[in-house]
């Protein structure tokens, strides 16, 4: 399973290694580490949309309804904290390369179906999650400067645990190939 | 007994007073808070006649889906159930079937 999700980590830890670690640190404001995040959550909608269109697993279709109303709901929270603090989220490279990356497993998604749709999407589901709740985890939330917008950070993350925990479950679940 | 101490016990008295009253006539109120994906405290003891009420303190909406079924509890909401019969009831949220909880209910009504 590791080359599907791993791009995802690819993407971010060449940015980061890119940019040096500290320094990647140092060069995310709290606007951009805030694009980043609802960027990740609009790529998760995106591929549950996938997934409810080429999907007849229950359990798949469960988990991507719950990742559309979820990431919804959050990238909803954060779009209020922006508004309350009179402040816009700022593109960055980070954000750019997530989207460029994702673009390239939809590509692969899309030329799926039944159990192999089933297992690449549960998979990326999986590593996805581990990748982005890392590095929210390790670098972002040590990181962000705003006491509210880290303690939004902190409630996110704990959702987004538990997305990855569901998401260990239904990989576990699958049929064996 | 001091003036101090004199006040506390008269409060406890009728705190206790009220209590008793109010769980004689209505039940009990218990308050399970849904947050982080958990439900707080996960694990309840109450008496046939309480009412446990769930609120959503989380970003994200929940179930409380068992023997009762909430529906979504959108953020902020909440959703309430009075307790009619004594046993031991496991619940869950449907979206996220890590979050579990359970309710033990006993049979003797409160003094």
């Amino acid at each position: 399973m590791g080359h599907r999700w791993l791009s995802a980590f690819v993407a971010l830890s060449t940015l980061l290694a890119a940019h040096g670690r500290a320094s990647a640190q140092a060069d995310l404001n709290d606007l951009e580490m805030a694009h980043v995040a609802v960027t990740a959550s609009n790529i998760d909608i995106a591929y549950a949309h996938l997934a409810l269109a080429f999907s007849d697993n229950p359990e798949i279709r469960a988990f991507a309804e719950t990742m559309i109303r979820d990431h919804t709901a959050v990238n909803g929270a954060v779009a209020d904290l922006a508004k309350r603090l009179d402040v816009q989220a700022q593109d960055n490279d980070m954000s750019r390369s997530l989207l460029r990356d994702a673009e390239r497993i939809k590509g692969e998604m899309s030329t799926l179906r039944g159990a192999e749709f089933d297992r690449y999407y549960a998979e990326n589901e999986l590593g996805y999650h581990k990748t982005v709740n890392g590095v929210v985890e390790e670098l972002f939330i040590p990181n962000i400067e705003n006491r509210e917008v880290r303690e939004a950070f902190a409630q996110a993350l704990a959702i987004f645990r538990g997305h990855e925990g569901h998401a260990e479950r239904m990989v576990a679940a699958l049929p064996a190939s | 007994m001091g003036l101090r101490q004199a006040l506390i016990a008269t409060a406890l008295a009728v705190t206790a007073g009220a209590a008793a009253a109010c769980g004689a006539e209505e039940g009990g109120r218990i308050e399970v808070g849904i947050a982080a994906l958990k439900f707080s405290p996960d694990s309840v003891k109450a008496r046939v006649g309480d009412t446990v009420v769930w609120e959503n303190r989380d970003l994200v909406p929940h179930t409380v889906s068992g023997p009762f079924e909430s529906g979504a509890i959108g953020v902020g909401g909440d959703f309430e159930v009075v307790l009619t019969e004594p046993g031991r009831i496991s619940y869950s949220c449907a979206y996220h079937p890590g979050m579990r909880g359970t309710l033990t209910v006993a049979d003797a009504p409160r003094e």
